[in-house]
């Protein structure tokens, strides 16, 4: 009886045991959930987050281009409905005449003008298919930069129905073809023939995707490549791109000279970028209270709107130029300038 | 358990280091540009008067460090004091800095009120309003133009100062030499002695009421101490021999004078108040020119104790003597600026003199000026500006010719002369007067 009591209470330990550990490892895992927000400063509080995403997805890309490319496909065929249901609006004043189209439209847009402004320019887009889907493709463009760029651009260059038919029936056509003579003729064979179909299922969408690349999918295959969403494999700006960008910086920055201790003076800064590469803010991360420093750093932030006024020649601007798939990665960049050449080590 | 433990902590790191990994873009940017600052001003009054702002602008102008934009770029006109202006316009002509105001009048009264911009950060930096008796306009706007200076550059302005100086007339032979003090711009120039006595080497008291100096009164060369108001001059000390370059201790509490006799010199302090002496220096070698730092605890001067004419730095209560100038040439009037970084000097080399400065560790010696003969640095309030004379030869054997004031950065740029009346040499710059 007593060893049976003795088993008893050790299984009952045992299961406490367990149950101790199992809320112990939810205790530190609530713990490194609540972690990072305890540590982040204040100008590490923003980065992380948008950092993260792109370096997960470079991970995955690193390893293999088929997982992004089927994502990817699933988001375009997710994506697809929501095109196909702008398109059909478009689509069916093309073919039908337009004095049916437009005649009631005119009215809904003379009942409410003010409340819908975007109504009527889709509206429009019927009388004048290839002009306003542009201009609406640039304002929702300023408004939702990132997702909504890539499927109105397919929009304005080819037109929806050739997409979709593009994409949906080559999949189901060509291996249909091809798979259906090969049985035929080598009956016996089946299980090796069953494996080269299922090998040849999975290396198709992986080949076929290049070859119909020019034709339907190009952008998908590049954004594959780097990691699904956006951002490339090189999460980072080269070095010579950071020359860039500090050389033109520096130029910008008029400091001063004859300042007390200059090389000893680094100003922290973050600058805030928009896509196309105007500065939208800059924040000044080490402000002191020593009036010398206050100016220098108001000085460096001064640069940095200095150089947004050159326009063209602004070192953001030639970044969104030259690098625009990795926004994510420029969209906010920290500064640590010295006025003193070499100051900074 | 302990493995429990283990594990979670290796969770923990992993997670930690997963974290560390999103690092974001980072740019080190080092080096600038040191041009001007461009500026824009229009006219502070509403009407075409406008002297007030021909002040500031002069001020700002001749520091070296801004730059103004001609009023017929503007493409914004101002009027008054709160209208909030268009930065586009001002950034289409280039200004970084934008200031406007207004001035008004009213029974003998001047206002002058004036904000300041950064117009590309389009934030307002600083705004401000000045009232003062309309006669006094002028320092109304050496105290606009300080204000500017201040809140761009950081530092401390020197425009509402003034400055000591010799004035010289006459041929050599007939030489009249007068005490002066006027405005830093050159204005309200104003003379404190007839010039009957040969004076030399004037030094402003720190609260500006004085001015000790060098003269040959009565024929018995002695420090004097002068009240600026009333023009009484009277003899410092009770010294057997000739004392000569005076200059206040940072309190105004002392005189530190350098003493001849015996073939040498030594350096002495003479307290205002008790009118004690006391001896610092007690060496057979000339001992002259001492300056004190501006916390009061070190003086440094000049001596030839080595064999030539080497700068020393000693403690108030002349202990701790050490070298800190070994260059080659000969050193001489150091002053100690008032920001306490550098030491400017006179130097003599290869038949040039020099004017440069050195840090008070003996480190960083740089000449940032020279010429047939410039003498006598002397620091502006915020320690970023020297003010010295120059005056080259009219004749091949190196005698005639005038001697000018100038002013010249630290950095070694914008030397600019002081325009006087007349020869001007040894000046002494105030301090800041408000």
């Amino acid at each position: 009886m007593s060893g049976l009591y003795d088993e008893q209470a050790f299984v009952e330990r045992e299961s406490k045991c367990l149950g101790l550990s199992v809320l112990l490892h939810l205790f530190i895992l609530g713990i490194m959930c609540f972690n990072f927000s305890w540590n982040t400063s204040e100008f590490e509080k923003s980065p992380p987050a948008i950092l993260m995403v792109d370096l997960t997805n470079v991970k995955i890309a690193d390893k293999t281009n088929l997982p992004p490319l089927i994502k990817e496909t699933k988001k375009e065929e997710v994506k697809a409905p929501e095109v196909k249901k702008e398109e059909k609006k478009p689509e069916p004043p093309k073919p039908q005449p337009k004095k049916e189209e437009p005649k009631p439209l005119p009215p809904k847009e003379n009942k409410t003008p003010p409340v819908k402004q975007e109504a009527p320019l889709p509206k429009p887009e019927p009388v004048k298919p290839k002009e306003q889907p542009k201009k609406e493709a640039v304002k929702v463009q300023e408004k939702k930069p990132e997702p909504k760029k890539e499927p109105k651009k397919e929009v304005k260059k080819k037109e929806p129905k050739k997409e979709v038919k593009k994409e949906t029936p080559k999949p189901q056509s060509k291996p249909a073809p091809k798979v259906a003579p090969k049985p035929v003729p080598k009956k016996q064979n089946q299980g090796l023939q069953s494996l080269l179909a299922s090998v040849e299922k999975v290396r198709k969408p992986a080949n076929q995707a290049p070859s119909s690349a020019p034709a339907s999918s190009g952008q998908t295959v590049n954004n594959g490549i780097k990691g699904g969403t956006e951002g490339s494999l090189l999460s980072d700006l080269t070095i010579s791109e950071k020359d860039l960008i500090a050389s033109k910086i520096s130029s910008c920055w008029n400091v001063n000279a004859g300042v007390e201790n200059a090389d000893k003076m680094i100003v922290e800064l973050r600058a805030f970028i928009n896509k196309d590469g105007s500065v939208r803010e800059v924040k000044i991360l080490n402000m002191k209270s020593d009036p010398v420093f206050r100016s220098m750093a108001e000085s460096a932030k001064r640069a940095i709107y200095v150089c947004d006024a050159l326009k063209e020649d602004s070192p953001f601007r030639i970044l969104a130029n030259k690098r625009p798939e990795m926004y994510s990665s420029w969209k906010e960049i920290r500064l640590r300038m010295n006025p003193v050449d070499g100051g900074v080590y | 358990m302990k493995k429990m433990l283990l594990k979670g902590l290796l969770f923990c790191l992993i997670l930690l280091g997963a974290g560390t990994c999103f690092a974001e873009i980072k740019i080190d940017v080092t080096g600038a540009q040191s041009d001007p600052l461009p500026f824009a001003m229009p006219v502070l009054t509403d009407d075409d008067d406008a002297e007030i702002t021909d002040v500031v602008i002069n001020d700002l102008e001749r520091s070296g460090l801004f730059r103004y934009i001609n009023p017929a770029a503007y493409i914004q006109k101002m009027k008054g004091v709160d209208m909030r202006p268009n930065f586009n316009d001002w950034q289409a002509i280039k200004a970084q800095v934008l200031v406007y105001g207004s001035v008004k009048e009213s029974m003998g009264k001047t206002t002058v009120s004036f904000r300041i911009f950064d117009v590309f950060a389009q934030s307002e930096l600083y705004a401000k309003s000045f009232t003062a008796d309309s006669s006094a306009w002028r320092k109304l706007a050496h105290m606009v133009a300080d204000s500017i200076y201040e809140r761009v550059t950081g530092e401390k302005g020197y425009f509402d100062t003034r400055v000591a100086f010799i004035d010289e007339r006459g041929n050599q032979m007939n030489r009249i030499k007068r005490l002066a003090i006027m405005d830093q711009d050159g204005a309200n120039l104003t003379y404190l002695t007839d010039g009957k006595d040969l004076v030399l080497t004037p030094r402003f008291s720190p609260n500006m009421k004085e001015v000790t100096y060098f003269s040959y009164k009565d024929g018995n060369p002695k420090v004097y101490l002068m009240n600026v108001n009333t023009r009484e001059s009277t003899l410092v000390g009770n010294f057997k021999g000739m004392t000569f370059a005076p200059r206040f201790s940072p309190d105004g509490k002392k005189l530190i004078i350098s003493l001849s006799g015996r073939g040498n010199s030594d350096i002495y302090t003479y307290d205002l108040v008790t009118k004690k002496q006391t001896q610092l220096t007690n060496h057979p070698s000339i001992n002259t020119s001492p300056s004190y730092s501006p916390d009061g605890k070190q003086i440094v001067f000049n001596s030839d104790r080595s064999g030539n004419q080497q700068l020393y730095i000693m403690n108030a209560d002349g202990s701790g003597v050490h070298r800190i100038s070994f260059g080659e040439g000969t050193y001489a009037t150091p002053v100690w600026s008032p920001r306490g970084d550098y030491i400017a000097f006179t130097k003599i080399r290869h038949g040039q003199f020099h004017i440069g400065v050195i840090k008070p560790d003996g480190s960083g010696e740089r000449l940032i000026t020279n010429g047939f003969l410039v003498e006598s640095p002397s620091w502006a309030p915020n320690g970023r500006v020297l003010m010295f004379y120059r005056k080259a030869p009219s004749r091949s054997d190196g005698t005639g010719g005038d001697a000018r004031l100038y002013t010249i950065d630290i950095t070694g740029y914008n030397e600019r002369q002081l325009i006087t009346p007349h020869s001007a040499s040894a000046p002494a710059w105030s301090p800041l007067l408000h």
